[in-house]
C-alpha cells in the first residue's frame, strides 16, 4: 500500500468530529493532498513531536476524537510519550503510525520499526488496543472500528518507502494552519453527534 | 514565595494546563497543582514533549504553561523554535536556573551560564524576578507571550520560589 492509499482510505472515514495532528516531513504534504480539512494541524518542524501536541489537544478537549498522524521515524523519536499516553489513557485518542521503515523524506535512511513492531510496543504499555495492518481493506475495517472505539488505540499502517512525485510544500504559512485549527478545535461538533453517526451509517449500507 | 501561592497567582492570570518535568525548587508548586480539584497538571515525559503537549493545549483553547530546569530548556528548544515561535503560540516558560553564578552542583554550571546567552540568541524574552517581584514580572511575562504570540520565561533563581 502506498502512503497516499493509506490516506485516501483515512481520509474518507474522517469527519468534522476528527482532529488531525500530521507529523512533519511527506506525511504533512500526503495529508494535504489527500484530505486537506481545516481539521487538520500540519507540523513543519518539531519532529517527534506529533503525538504529545495531540494529546495535549486530546486532554483539553474530551468531546473530540484526536488523531495523530505519526512516522515510524519521529514516532521512535519520542518513545516515552506511549506512556504518558497510558497514564491519562484518554477515550478520545487514536494514534496512527504510518510505516515505511524509514525516514522517507532525507533519502530513505531506515529506522529501527523494520525490526520493532511498534503495535507491540503499544499493547505492552497499556493502550486500550494497537494493531497492525497492510492492506487497505484491512485500514478501512480497523480504522472504522477504532474510530467509534474507546482509546488511547494504535494503528500501525504499512505503507511503501518512496517519495510520491506529485507532492508539494504545503501552501499554507504557520500562522494561517494554527488560526484553522483553532477554530475547528473550538467548534462545538461532539464525538457522539448525529453527523458521523449518520454518516457512519451511510457508509456501512453502501459498503459491498 | 510558596508554592501554593505562586499557584494562586498563575491561574488568576488565567493558566489552566500544566505540564513539565520537575526541578526541585518546583517541588513546592507542583504539589499545589496536583492538589488542585481542577486537574490541571500533565506531566510529560520530558521537556520536548513538554511544550508539544503545552503548544496542543494552546491550540485547543487552553491558557498553558510548562514548568522545567535549564538543563531542560536546552533539551526543548526546537519545540520552542520550530513550533511555538514559528507557529505564534503563546506559552509561559517557568524555568529554574541552576548553575547560575556556579552556585550549584557543577553538572548545571554549563548550562546555568550559557542561559541567557541562548534564550538572547533564539528571541525568548526573559523575565527575572526577584523574592518580591514575582508578581509583576509574572504578569508581564504572561501578557508579553500573549501580545506577541510566543513564549516567555519566567526565569527562577534559587529561592525565589519554595
Amino acid at each position: 500500500m502506498r502512503m497516499n492509499e493509506a490516506l485516501e482510505t483515512l481520509c474518507k472515514l474522517f469527519g468534522p468530529n476528527e482532529l488531525l495532528v500530521s507529523t512533519n516531513g511527506c506525511i504533512s504534504r500526503e495529508l494535504y493532498t489527500a484530505g486537506h480539512s481545516g481539521n487538520n494541524f500540519y507540523m513543519l518542524g518539531s519532529m517527534g513531536q506529533a503525538a504529545s501536541i495531540a494529546l495535549g489537544v486530546a486532554l483539553s478537549r474530551p468531546n473530540r476524537r484526536v488523531v495523530a498522524l505519526d512516522g515510524d521515524g519521529s514516532l521512535l523519536m519520542n518513545m516515552g510519550i506511549l506512556a504518558t499516553v497510558r497514564e491519562f489513557r484518554p477515550r478520545n485518542f487514536m494514534h496512527v503510525v504510518l510505516d515505511n521503515g524509514v525516514y522517507n523524506t532525507t533519502g530513505q535512511q531506515p529506522t529501527a520499526a523494520a525490526v520493532v513492531g511498534l503495535a507491540s510496543v503499544a499493547k505492552a504499555v497499556g493502550y486500550r488496543n494497537a494493531v497492525t495492518v497492510k492492506t487497505a481493506t484491512q485500514l478501512r475495517r480497523t480504522a472504522r472500528r477504532m474510530l467509534s472505539a474507546k482509546g488511547p488505540v494504535m494503528l500501525v499502517v504499512k505503507v511503501e518507502a518512496g517519495k510520491n512525485p506529485d507532492l508539494v510544500r504545503i501552501p499554507l504559512t504557520p500562522v494561517q494552519i494554527k488560526r484553522r485549527f483553532r477554530k475547528a478545535a473550538a467548534a462545538n461538533v461532539s464525538i457522539a453527534g448525529k453527523d458521523s453517526r449518520a454518516k457512519r451509517k451511510r457508509r456501512r449500507r453502501s459498503t459491498s | 514565595m510558596d508554592g501554593t501561592d505562586f499557584v494562586r497567582l498563575l491561574t488568576a492570570r488565567g493558566y489552566d494546563f500544566f505540564t513539565g518535568v520537575p526541578c526541585s525548587w518546583f517541588k513546592g508548586t507542583i504539589e499545589a497543582l496536583r492538589a488542585d480539584t481542577r486537574g490541571m497538571y500533565a506531566a510529560s515525559p520530558d521537556e520536548a514533549a513538554a511544550v508539544g503537549m503545552a503548544a496542543g493545549a494552546s491550540l485547543a483553547g487552553r491558557n498553558a504553561a510548562v514548568l522545567m530546569q535549564n538543563n531542560g530548556l536546552m533539551n526543548c528548544l526546537d519545540v520552542v523554535s520550530s513550533l511555538v515561535q514559528f507557529y505564534r503560540i503563546p506559552l509561559l516558560m517557568l524555568v529554574s536556573w541552576r548553575g547560575y553564578r556556579n552556585d550549584d552542583f557543577e553538572e548545571h554550571h554549563g548550562v546555568g551560564k550559557a542561559t541567557r546567552g541562548v534564550l538572547k540568541s533564539f528571541d525568548i524574552p526573559v523575565f527575572t524576578p526577584q523574592q518580591d517581584t514575582v508578581e509583576q514580572h509574572l504578569k508581564v511575562a504572561s501578557f508579553t507571550s500573549k501580545m506577541a504570540r510566543g513564549p516567555a520565561v519566567l526565569l527562577i533563581r534559587k529561592g525565589v520560589l519554595e
